[in-house]
């Protein structure tokens, strides 16, 4: 944490919203990307990020002295997202699109809609390290940080996923 | 698969929704200003928020009730989130060598299935074909009742089905039963604007008839046409298919006029929305039809499915809920679409208990209207 952080963090502690819009602002657009990437849902990633913020602000106590509010706010907004997936019954197989002449194969690839729907399949643990690593871009390190898993683990998950994604996306492969 | 292209693929179908620019600025304002009370703040609002809730539910149940006999619940005013599904499906035992069918409420948050009595007279039981029966569940009435949805008149009160050769209308609360037609086969369509609609079918052609339930009067609508064949009445039109033309046709039973609506390739009748727009699914000569999409008008669609394959060649039921559309297919499959939140799937790991052969059998209830259903028993 640096010392900017440092200070906006007693800031906020003490009330100060706009220090905490500072501290935490920042990082509500790539929660929301998260949020994303784990639930494929815009109202239930919003949703996800809205809570997870006021769990942020709620508990700014919890963070300690030389912790990283990224990894921290993303552990949140994380577990945010693991309580709605279990709390979910249904799940988006995809969205409305106009009328199309044609549906071939490559339109799906190209959409990604095969990808979002593999996606769906993982569990809830193995596609957050998915999303945290490859499209949120944190280190492995970092990805161990926000779901509270060794780096061992991390990595086991990582390669499970990707496992069990490649061959549901396999035929892409023709089109890549 | 290289690993670097399933990951540049994997960026690529997840970097399709945008934040809103101002959701930082939305969740920011929404924090309470006294972060230190806020947990007990939020935790104190809920006996509030809850005795408004029961209140309200109260006073809504006040309303209601005297007017019981109105239809006066519209469809697809209750929210996906409160939403209890009428659906039915077959229990997994058998009497005397029957299926047994069960009838109950399916919660869409939740996954939970209720089952309730569905109080269908004997009479009706034993004219249903227990193996593939149809069911509906008749919101205005508060009943379930043995026949197809468009077979139930708008205002709830009375449905008509088919007996034999003849079509009788009964009366939903008092199940007193009159025969409006009798005589030559006929297929019965339902109800459409007041009239009940059906055709008479000689080999590759067919006709079209409504009937005026208070007189018993049926007049011809559409002369016997080759290769033509009638299948469902809508809100306002009737709907039928040229033999083997891979179009559908509409008569419209105010201007009285018939014209023809295509699209791309083969399409195949499956529904109606709220609306009354036909629900199609959509394929070429090489293939089934598999894509779904909402006509407008000739060659005018809105796809629901972005995929050809998801809803496949199921025999699939299909059930207007106001905004939403359900679909039920064999294999308990379920998905519910609207143009809000596009086609949604219902997750079958859920691996919830559920009837054998599921099928929806109306639009969402809400929790109130499910308490006043008797629970089965046994």
């Amino acid at each position: 944490m640096t010392e900017i952080e440092a200070i906006l963090l007693e800031r906020s502690r003490s009330g100060d919203r706009e220090a905490f819009d500072a501290l935490v602002g920042p990082l509500i657009e790539p929660g929301y990307r998260l949020a994303f990437g784990m639930l494929h849902d815009r109202e239930a990633a919003e949703d996800a990020v809205q809570e997870a913020t006021f769990k942020a602000w709620i508990k700014l106590e919890n963070v300690r002295s030389g912790w990283s509010m990224r990894p921290w706010f993303f552990g949140i907004v994380a577990n945010q997202c693991r309580s709605a997936r279990r709390a979910r019954w249904w799940s988006v197989v995809k969205l409305a699109t106009p009328w199309r002449l044609s549906s071939s194969p490559e339109d799906q690839v190209v959409r990604g809609a095969d990808v979002r729907r593999a996606l769906r399949s993982l569990p809830t643990d193995r596609l957050m390290v998915l999303v945290l690593h490859y499209y949120m871009d944190l280190s492995l390190e970092e990805v161990a940080s926000v779901v509270g898993a060794p780096l061992g683990t991390v990595k086991s998950r990582m390669h499970r996923a990707l496992q069990q994604l490649r061959p549901q996306v396999e035929v892409s492969e023709v089109f890549g | 698969m290289s690993e670097e292209l399933l990951i540049r693929r994997l960026k690529a179908a997840l970097d399709v929704a945008p934040a809103d620019p101002a959701l930082r600025a939305r969740v920011i304002s929404s924090l309470p200003l006294d972060r230190h009370h806020a947990r007990a703040q939020r935790r104190s609002w809920a006996p509030a928020i809850a005795t408004g809730l029961a209140i309200a539910v109260v006073l809504g149940l006040a309303l209601t009730n005297p007017l019981r006999s109105l239809p006066n619940r519209h469809p697809g005013n209750v929210p996906l989130s409160e939403c209890q599904l009428p659906v039915y499906g077959y229990a997994p035992y058998e009497i005397d060598a029957q299926t047994v069918y069960e009838v109950g409420f399916l919660d869409a948050s939740t996954g939970k299935f209720t089952r309730v009595s569905s109080r269908i007279s004997p009479a009706d039981e034993a004219r249903m074909d227990r193996t593939s029966p149809n069911i509906t569940y008749d919101r205005a009435a508060e009943a379930w009742v043995p026949v197809r949805s468009n077979w139930v008149s708008a205002d709830g009160m009375s449905y008509v089905y088919l007996a034999g050769n003849d079509i009788h209308i009964r009366s939903v609360w008092s199940q007193s039963d009159r025969v409006l037609l009798t005589g030559e086969p006929v297929a019965l369509l339902g109800w459409s604007g007041g009239l009940i609609y059906y055709a008479t079918r000689v080999a590759y052609a067919s006709d079209l008839w409504a009937l005026d339930a208070k007189t018993g009067k049926s007049r011809q609508v559409v002369p016997m046409q080759s290769m033509s064949e009638w299948w469902i009445a809508g809100p306002t039109a009737i709907w039928g298919s040229p033999y083997y033309s891979g179009k559908i046709e509409r008569y419209d039973t105010k201007t009285h006029a018939i014209s023809a609506w295509s699209a791309d390739g083969l399409i195949e009748l499956v529904g109606l929305d709220s609306s009354g727009n036909p629900i199609v699914r959509r394929g070429d000569r090489a293939k089934p039809p598999g894509e779904m999409a909402v006509m407008h008008g000739d060659r005018s669609a809105t796809s629901l499915d972005a995929a050809d394959d998801t809803f496949g060649a199921s025999d699939l039921t299909v059930v207007a809920d106001g905004g939403r559309i359900w679909f039920s297919a064999p294999g308990q499959r379920l998905w519910v679409y609207s143009s809000d939140t596009g086609l949604l799937l219902l997750d079958q790991s859920s691996n919830r208990p559920l009837p054998n052969g599921l099928v929806v059998a109306g639009g969402c209830v809400s929790k109130d209207e499910v308490s006043l259903q008797a629970p089965a028993t046994g």
